[in-house]
């Protein structure tokens, strides 16, 4: 569609279109519907206030651009630690459950620890995770999204599955019943390769 | 892309997410058949990453579909340039068509009010008036508490309310002026609740 052609789509259409993307994508970020709800209002006043200046192109992606940022923006100014400054071995010194093996996993409560484990992970590496498999973004994408480099935005994922992974440790599947095992081991080295 | 210590690292992300190039993914692949440490770490970025794609959806409210609609003034008339104005020209609409709402809502309970109120003014001034009407409850004041059983008027004979062919309620202020009866003479009554 030429730029010449475009017509800016009416607030009916933006809304019904793109509401439900965009309270998902902020309920997986801020991890509670109060929230993803003032979230999410705020990224249509945003919406609302800009569309005229918006240009054709990928309107997902601008609000994807326009919910993370809001989302991170805000955590930050709410957190007194600036998580983008956390050291590289953090996730070594964040808390992790112990693996149970004799824990009796129950589907209804899975979810809730996903989401429960999600939402302690530091603002920074919850939006790569979540913009990557929940959303579905390319790293490319996030990387636009979130102004990082290639490498940086790997390395947050990476991490950011480390941490969920540990989070979840009682919940993965253990050599016993399955077969690979979801603690971590010996044998795995944290921050190896790491970019 | 080469793998720090032969092992893959954070780029096994990378491998499970397919954003490796061809070639490298390749070669990660063949790497992870033969490093049990790399396929571990392989399983668990799958492990973890199906889990979080696999949270069940949400939807938004309601309610918070409200609160966005009424976000933009509606409805947008159609051949307004949606969203083609300056930033500050819509936020001033925006303004503009919010203080009209309250003004057009103001003006509607008003009229509402005061058209029911004159309403009921002509209504209880006919029946009033029509005391002294010819056919009528003659003699029983109007603020009478002993009213007497009113006569049951003969058939098709309309009762004295129902005389009043007309009541013309224009406004506001309410000044009566009592017809003299019609020009040909009969006994129908007008009650002309006209403003200044």
């Amino acid at each position: 569609m030429s730029e010449s052609t475009w017509q800016a789509p009416s607030w009916e259409e933006v809304v019904t279109q793109h509401s439900a993307r965009v309270y998902r994508l902020a309920y997986r970020l801020t991890g509670n519907p109060h929230d993803a709800e003032d979230l999410t209002q705020e990224v249509f006043v945003r919406v609302f206030r800009s569309l005229s200046s918006y240009t054709p192109g990928t309107f997902e992606g601008w609000l994807h651009r326009i919910t993370t940022n809001l989302f991170l923006d805000q955590a930050r100014r709410k957190s007194k630690i600036r998580f983008d400054a956390l050291a590289d071995d953090a996730e070594t010194r964040l808390p992790s459950r112990s693996a149970s093996p004799d824990v009796q996993v129950v589907d209804g409560m899975f979810d809730d620890d996903v989401e429960e484990a999600l939402a302690e992970l530091p603002p920074d590496f919850r939006a790569a995770v979540v913009l990557c498999d929940v959303e579905g973004l390319t790293y490319e994408e996030i990387a636009d999204v979130l102004g990082l480099k290639l490498g940086t935005v790997r390395s947050r994922i990476h991490r950011g599955r480390t941490m969920l992974r540990r989070a979840l440790a009682h919940r993965a599947p253990t050599s016993g019943r399955i077969r690979y095992s979801g603690p971590a081991s010996a044998t795995f080295r944290l921050g190896e390769g790491t970019s | 892309m080469r793998f720090l210590g032969g092992h893959l690292g954070s780029s096994a992300s990378a491998l499970v997410d397919g954003q490796l190039d061809d070639a490298t993914a390749e070669r990660a692949w063949t790497h992870v058949l033969h490093c049990p440490e790399c396929r571990r770490l392989v399983e668990r970025e799958t492990w973890v990453k199906r889990r979080v794609s696999g949270m069940p959806q949400t939807e938004p409210s309601a309610r918070l579909l409200d609160s966005l609609f009424e976000l933009a003034p509606s409805p947008q008339p159609p051949a307004r340039p949606a969203m083609q104005p300056s930033l500050a020209a819509l936020d001033a609409w925006a303004v503009v068509d919010e203080i009209e709402r309250r003004g057009r809502t103001r003006r509607r309970v008003g009229i509402a009010l005061v058209g029911a109120g004159s309403v009921s003014v002509a209504v209880f001034g006919i029946a009033t008036l029509s005391g002294g009407l010819p056919g009528g409850a003659a003699g029983t004041p109007a603020s009478s508490l002993t009213r007497p059983p009113a006569p049951v008027p003969a058939s098709g004979e309309a009762t004295p309310a129902q005389v009043a062919p007309v009541a013309v309620v224009h406004g506001t202020v309410p000044r009566w002026r009592l017809g003299d009866g019609a020009p040909d003479g009969t006994q129908t009554r007008v009650v002309d609740v006209s403003p200044r």
